[in-house]
């Protein structure tokens, strides 16, 4: 028997990701998704969340920090054992003070009023962390910034 | 393995991902084999992120870090 488990076609998957209609072609622009960051007041709501004014409120502020976070850089959707992976280089902010940064969020930046840019993910700190008058980091894990397995058991 | 050891190991895979990096901007740009070129990344990224989680360096002074783990999104599709 050669039909084993059943599963998502991850290269399907991955063009949804990568659309001509949204930004700059999608998760892999080099200009079009960012990270911003949000104290721990924020409740994430993924079921009806959907735009960046959801979030605004309770983004984190500080030297060295602008509103909308900043651009991600290097980024790629590969596939790899059916897991789709998406990574990019990690975000830094230097020359930042910056107090207890609890989460990251990317969102497609749209370039106009935040009611426009889709939140895409949420990437929870655990802890807390700070910077003073340093460069602030976010070190994304070895795994990636987030993964979808396709082929589950 | 020596701290220099160390050192130099945790270097040579930073600087790979550095030159991947650079390779994944041409390749975008259409030069280059992208496919293999993100896949290459995407190895030398998790080498050089499990040598550096595990490497015990604490932030400079005034430096934060943030290390979410990945998001598992498999159970938010659908």
């Amino acid at each position: 028997m050669s039909i084993t488990a059943a599963g998502f076609y991850g290269l399907t998957l991955e063009k949804f990701l990568n659309v001509t209609s949204l930004p700059a072609s999608g998760f892999e622009s080099e200009t079009a998704v960012k990270v911003l960051m949000v104290l721990d007041a924020e409740t994430p709501d993924f079921n009806a969340d959907n735009f960046r004014d959801d979030v605004t409120a309770n983004e984190v502020s500080g030297t060295g920090y602008s509103a909308g976070g900043v651009v991600i850089t290097s980024t790629e959707l590969t596939i790899s054992g059916g897991v789709l992976t998406y990574d990019a280089a990690d975000a830094a902010w230097a020359s930042s003070t910056i107090a207890n940064a609890m989460a990251g969020v990317g969102y497609f930046a749209r370039g106009g009023a935040d009611t426009a840019d889709e939140l895409l993910w949420l990437s929870d700190f655990v802890t807390a962390a700070s910077s003073s008058g340093g460069t602030f980091t976010i070190n994304w894990a070895a795994a990636g910034i987030w993964t979808v397995d396709f082929t589950p058991p | 393995m020596s701290r220099a050891d160390e050192l130099r190991a945790l270097h040579a895979a930073e600087l790979a991902v550095v030159e991947l990096e650079d390779q994944l901007v041409a390749a975008k740009a259409g030069g280059g084999d992208l496919a293999v070129v993100k896949a290459e990344l995407r190895q030398a990224r998790e080498h050089y992120r499990r040598l550096r989680d595990t490497d015990g360096d604490e932030p400079a002074a005034g430096d934060g870090v943030a290390r979410p783990a990945a998001v598992d999104a498999t159970g938010g599709i659908g």
